[in-house]
């Protein structure tokens, strides 16, 4: 029932005493709180004047005050508490994600990335600041009532502890089977309720059939039929709180009618009566606000362990990246002499995908170096090793013949990598050209621009260099975003090593052939690995790299 | 946004479904008021058994009341769930369908649907809102105004005086303390939902940037960025959770306050006089139910803003549909041997400075292959968006001989059998014309090997398919709607090289009957073209057959051998 990720948050013990000390005052209260009101309420059906008895309703009132602020207090530390976890949490994703030795975004896709850093930490700070208080609720409220009920009224007592494994009992069971029958659903389920955004998704290859407008019924009887299934789940899915529900009221009616034969035979006092009475309600409702929130907190659950997952993948990975460097902490320099030699290197992703084995070769200088291969014969692996992005599994690498850790700051402050689709981001044209060199003046970028053959775009735009660009601004397209990148490190005097990864594959004939020219000039003076699969390119490159399945099948120089 | 309109429509669905609406408060009144009264009849019965020499018989009637609520008030909260939930998703199907509507009606004029594409992702969300405004807001409010309601009358047949004192603590917990938790939250409420959604684009901005900033040796500022903007947003929530709990607390003090008044006038009126005075345990152990009714509302209320903005939303969506939804007739070619004409058409989208197309006349024959090249931002996705019909002509006409089937650059999967996603163009086609078309594109191997064959469920919760398998269902999909003109917009550029060409084999194939014309900047194979139209600016820029293209014009030359330039590296 705990949650092993949620017990092993620092501090959460303390919280949990600290819960646990506010739960036993509550059920204190609650029994004052019933005990007096009885009390009271018996004097007065006797005939005692209000008068008399207003020291028992003063004492119900204390009580009553007193469990809503242990309440207070209780909600109240919980939401610092998880506020603060949610806090510590999420620094931890954006440290990982940002960190140069770890780089998250390279071994877990963006997309999760995000999510946990925005939805999943949300989740597991609601899950945090409600589920705690339910368990122990469970433990320490309704168990010292239950022995208060036995003290006050021992067969009452027995009715309300009988009707807990009971409970218990119709929860598993049903709730055994409703998951079975919810299982059973779920392919047809999903089907049904992903048809929508489906359908939407697809509407362009509808319109173009002819086909939109018929699927309008398909829409509505689709909607209908997951209506249809989704109260039919529901009917399952609920009949074990109403079952608990029942149970519960059936509780409290045998209490009352079992109190009303015995006060019928004076067995009973009529205060008596009414505390048991009043006490059995208390006594289930812990139980009911657990069995309510039970599978909503799974999501909670879910997210919290997700989060806990990928940041000890991210620990382990920095681990690794720092077991490596010890030594070298001055900066790294690439000059026409300094060779870069990798070893025997091997990497393998998780997810079993290509990767590279036992890559030995050598980088020597300013040269050009391409990388050819089919897809998925390693091109990208290799450009990432060298970039630094990845960490070779096995093998050496060696810089001037000395071991070198790729992962380092000193290393990736030389490395600049230009993807398929150098990323844009939402922010001035300027802004991105100088992403690299915050201190750029406008007139160094506008020169920067132009040199890349973006004059044109800067002519057009509104605000010129000072226009918003970006996904939801103004989209550049794929030749525009691949000169920013350009423009980028014709800003950078740092960036001695350039790396390519199939650059120019998705554009087109014309745009590759203008970038090139553009490209050219840049490579001039820097190492360069140039992973791609056209030909034309590596009529410039000094030498060529051929991969095959993950290993080097042949190193020549230039054809 | 309009402060009345979605109020309207959010009415109208009330309006409209208010059998199931009524069915669905009474459940709910039923279950809250059933566990009130039976904490009420089990005090009245304590009390009534505590009088000495009472007999078995008259306890009779309190009994069953007892067995009844114990009984009914699961029930009620049971059914009451399952029919609010019934209610609530059959808005929800309307409400689908006229979403469904509003958007069809943009689709495919992409100076409208790049608003769609920003909110598809919004919908679900807004919908998930619209439920929970319903369920968590509307509902609970509802019920406890109807619990309120009736206790007062119940308490306005003892005494009107004590009746109007409990309806101004009622007043006072339903609506005035929920209402101030709505006011006192309200600010921060619109600063968390504005400043999260900020903070979301920015972040994934961010993290799909992330090796830039950490290559930039600037990593720190962009954590330091997005950790200080959650802690503000999360603070900011946990205040305003704060305020509700002070409300909460607040509101329940005073209904502690209320049972003690319960309890001080039923003891002065009933004291002593039986059988009244059983009365004053029923009243005094019901009012506990009602605390807990009524506990839930000040979180509720102001929770309502947040779902509020969701209803603006689909509102706007729904109410596209009923803006200027004709549809538009293309007149069939004068030409008997014509299958395409464009006739001195010219395009410009909404707010762009140049036309994207510029007097563009062309004819082309029925069963001409033609190739329209051009680079990006040439026209030539205009050009393609004008003769399927998804946006018409600012100036001059088209002509068209049939209908046209479209194939785009991504080839789009349903989540849905592979007989349901090839007969999308032809309902009803037969197994056999979609078999046939299956081993057209070169994929009767494959589908073979599938267990269910045309009954299996194909996409994000089935069986997946490459791109290139994908290309090929969708070229399968053109090839069983029959259209004699098939339209390929820049189809395979994401491909292989390998899989291009048999691509464009059975492209070929397929169309040896058809008028084809063919978007695209790639040269591969472009001998095989019956005509080759160059795109620039929005005009014609040269119209030749390949080989007479070869001979006369420099610029077909060139791009042709940069192209072969561009061939694989013979591995």
């Amino acid at each position: 029932m705990f949650d092993r990720n949620m017990m092993g948050l620092p501090g959460m013990r303390a919280v949990m005493a600290a819960l646990a000390v506010l739960a036993l005052l509550q059920a204190a209260a609650i029994a004052g709180q019933a005990t007096s009101l009885s009390w009271a309420i018996s004097r007065l059906w006797e005939g005692t004047a209000v008068a008399d008895v207003v020291s028992a309703i003063a004492a119900f009132a204390v009580c009553f005050v007193v469990l809503q602020l242990a309440r207070f207090a209780q909600d109240t530390v919980l939401d610092r508490y998880s506020l603060r976890q949610a806090d510590r949490l999420h620094r931890l994703i954006l440290d990982s994600t940002f960190d140069e030795r770890v780089m998250l975004s390279q071994t877990e896709s963006a997309a999760v990335v995000a999510t946990s850093a925005a939805d999943g930490i949300d989740e597991a700070q609601t899950y945090i600041r409600i589920i705690p208080p339910k368990i122990i609720g469970m433990a320490l409220v309704s168990l010292p009532l239950l022995a208060v009920e036995f003290a006050i009224d021992w067969p009452s007592g027995v009715i309300l502890a009988v009707m807990f494994p009971v409970i218990v009992f119709f929860m598993v069971l049903l709730g055994r089977q409703s998951r079975e029958r919810a299982e059973r659903q779920y392919v047809a389920y999903t089907l049904l309720s992903n048809r929508f955004m489906d359908t939407l998704r697809g509407l362009d290859v509808l319109k173009s059939f002819d086909a939109s407008k018929r699927e309008e019924r398909s829409v509505y009887s689709y909607s209908e039929r997951l209506r249809r299934a989704t109260v039919r789940t529901l009917a399952t899915a609920t009949l074990s709180s109403a079952v608990l529900d029942l149970c519960a009221t059936l509780g409290i009616a045998a209490v009352a009618m079992m109190l009303a034969f015995r006060l019928m035979d004076g067995s009973v006092e009529l205060a008596t009566g009414l505390a048991a009475l009043m006490l059995a309600p208390e006594y289930f409702a812990p139980i009911r606000s657990f069995a309510s929130d039970f599978h909503a907190s799974l999501d909670g659950k879910n997210a919290l362990s997700a989060i806990l997952g990928m940041l000890d993948r991210a620990a382990r990975k920095r681990d690794a990246a720092t077991a490596g460097d010890s030594a070298e902490q001055q900066p790294i320099s690439w000059t026409q002499s300094s060779t870069l030699a990798f070893e025997g290197v091997s990497y393998r992703y998780d997810d079993g995908a290509h990767g590279v084995h036992g890559l030995s070769f050598t980088l020597h200088g300013h040269e050009k170096v391409a990388i050819v291969g089919e897809s998925g014969a390693g091109k990208s692996t290799l450009a990432k090793l060298v970039a630094g992005f990845l960490e070779p599994a096995e093998g050496t690498v060696l810089l001037n013949a000395e071991r070198v850790d790729l992962a380092s700051r000193q290393w990736k402050e030389r490395v600049r990598i230009i993807p398929q689709h150098p990323y844009v981001f939402q922010a001035t044209l300027a802004d991105n050209i100088r992403f690299y060199c915050p201190d750029a003046t406008l007139d160094e970028v506008d020169a920067a621009a132009r040199a890349v053959g973006l004059a044109s775009l800067v002519d057009e735009l509104p605000d010129g260099l000072n226009t918003l660009v970006g996904e939801g601004a103004r989209g550049l397209s794929g030749g525009q975003a691949h000169r920013v990148a350009l423009a980028r490190i014709l800003l950078d005097d740092k960036a001695d090593v350039l790396v390519f990864d199939e650059p120019t594959a998705h554009l087109d004939i014309e745009t590759e052939l203008e970038l090139k020219q553009s490209m050219l000039p840049l490579m001039e003076g820097r190492l360069v690995l140039f992973a791609t699969h056209r030909l034309h390119w590596i009529e410039d490159m000094d030498r060529v790299i051929v991969l095959e399945h993950g290993s080097i099948a042949r190193e020549e120089a230039r054809p | 946004m309009s402060a009345g309109k979605p109020r309207n429509w959010f009415m109208s669905f009330l309006a409209r479904y208010k059998r199931s609406v009524a069915i669905a408060l009474c459940l709910g009144f039923l279950a809250s008021g059933c566990a009130t009264l039976l904490m009420f009849t089990s005090g009245y019965l304590i009390s009534a058994t505590a009088v000495a020499g009472i007999s078995l018989f008259s306890i009779m009637v309190p009994i069953a009341c007892v067995q009844l609520f114990g009984f009914g008030r699961p029930l009620a909260r049971y059914l009451e769930r399952l029919v609010s939930h019934d209610w609530v998703l059959k808005v929800t199907s309307d409400l689908r369908l006229m979403l469904y509507r509003g958007i069809e009606e943009r689709t495919g004029d992409p100076a409208r649907a790049r608003a769609v594409g920003e909110y598809l992702g919004l919908l679900s969300d807004d919908i998930a809102h619209l439920q929970n405004l319903y369920l968590r807001v509307v509902f609970p409010t509802a019920i406890a105004l109807i619990l309120a309601v009736g206790a007062t009358i119940a308490f306005g047949l003892f005494s009107l005086t004590f009746a109007s004192v409990m309806l101004l603590v009622f007043a006072l917990v339903v609506l005035l303390l929920p209402f101030a938790a709505l006011l006192a939250t309200r600010a921060r409420a619109e600063y968390v939902k504005f400043s999260t959604a900020r903070e979301y684009r920015e972040l994934v901005d961010d993290v799909l940037g992330a090796v830039d900033w950490t290559l930039s040796g600037r990593g720190e500022s962009a954590i330091e960025k997005h950790a200080v903007a959650g802690m503000r947003i999360r603070a900011a929530g946990s205040r305003i959770r704060t305020v509700q709990r002070a409300v909460s607390l607040a509101s329940s003090l005073a209904l502690c306050l209320a049972v003690c008044v319960v309890l001080i006038w039923s003891g002065e009126s009933f004291g002593a006089s039986l059988p009244l005075a059983n009365c004053i345990a029923g009243f005094t152990i019901g009012f506990f139910p009602l605390i807990e009714a009524f506990a839930v509302l000040p979180a509720a209320v102001s929770e309502a803003p947040a779902h509020a903005d969701a209803i603006g939303r689909l509102e706007e969506y729904s109410l596209a549909q009923t803006a200027g939804s004709h549809v538009r007739e293309i007149p069939d070619v004068p030409d008997a041997a014509a299958s395409i004409i464009l006739d001195d058409v010219s395009f410009a989208y909404p707010n762009a400075r140049a036309n994207a197309l510029e007097h563009l006349t062309l004819s082309i024959a029925r069963g001409e292959n033609v190739a329209v090249l051009g680079r990006s931002g040439s026209g030539k996705s205009t050009f393609a968006r004008i003769v399927r019909g998804s946006i018409e002509p600012s100036a001059g006409r088209l002509f068209r001989h049939g209908s046209v089937g479209y194939l785009g650059q991504n080839p789009y999967l349903f989540n849905r059998t592979l007989r349901d996603n090839l007969a999308i163009g032809a309902p009803g086609a037969d197994d056999e014309a979609l078999l046939n078309a299956i081993d057209a594109v070169g994929l009767s191997e494959r589908i073979g090997s599938l267990p269910d064959g045309l009954d299996t469920v194909i996409g994000e919760t089935g069986v997946g398919f490459s791109g290139g398998e994908a290309h090929r269902l969708a070229l399968a999909r053109v090839i069983v709607a029959d259209n004699p003109i098939v339209i390929v917009d820049e189809p395979f550029a994401a491909l292989d090289p390998q899989t291009e060409e048999s691509l464009i084999d059975a492209l070929f194939e397929a169309c040896e009957h058809r008028t084809l014309v063919v978007i695209t900047h790639h040269l591969a194979q472009i001998e095989r073209f019956d005509r080759v139209v160059f795109v620039e600016n929005g005009r014609i820029d040269g119209v030749g057959s390949p080989t007479a293209l070869m001979e006369i014009d420099e610029r077909f030359r060139s791009l042709v051998a940069f192209d072969r330039a561009t061939a694989p590296f013979a591995v």
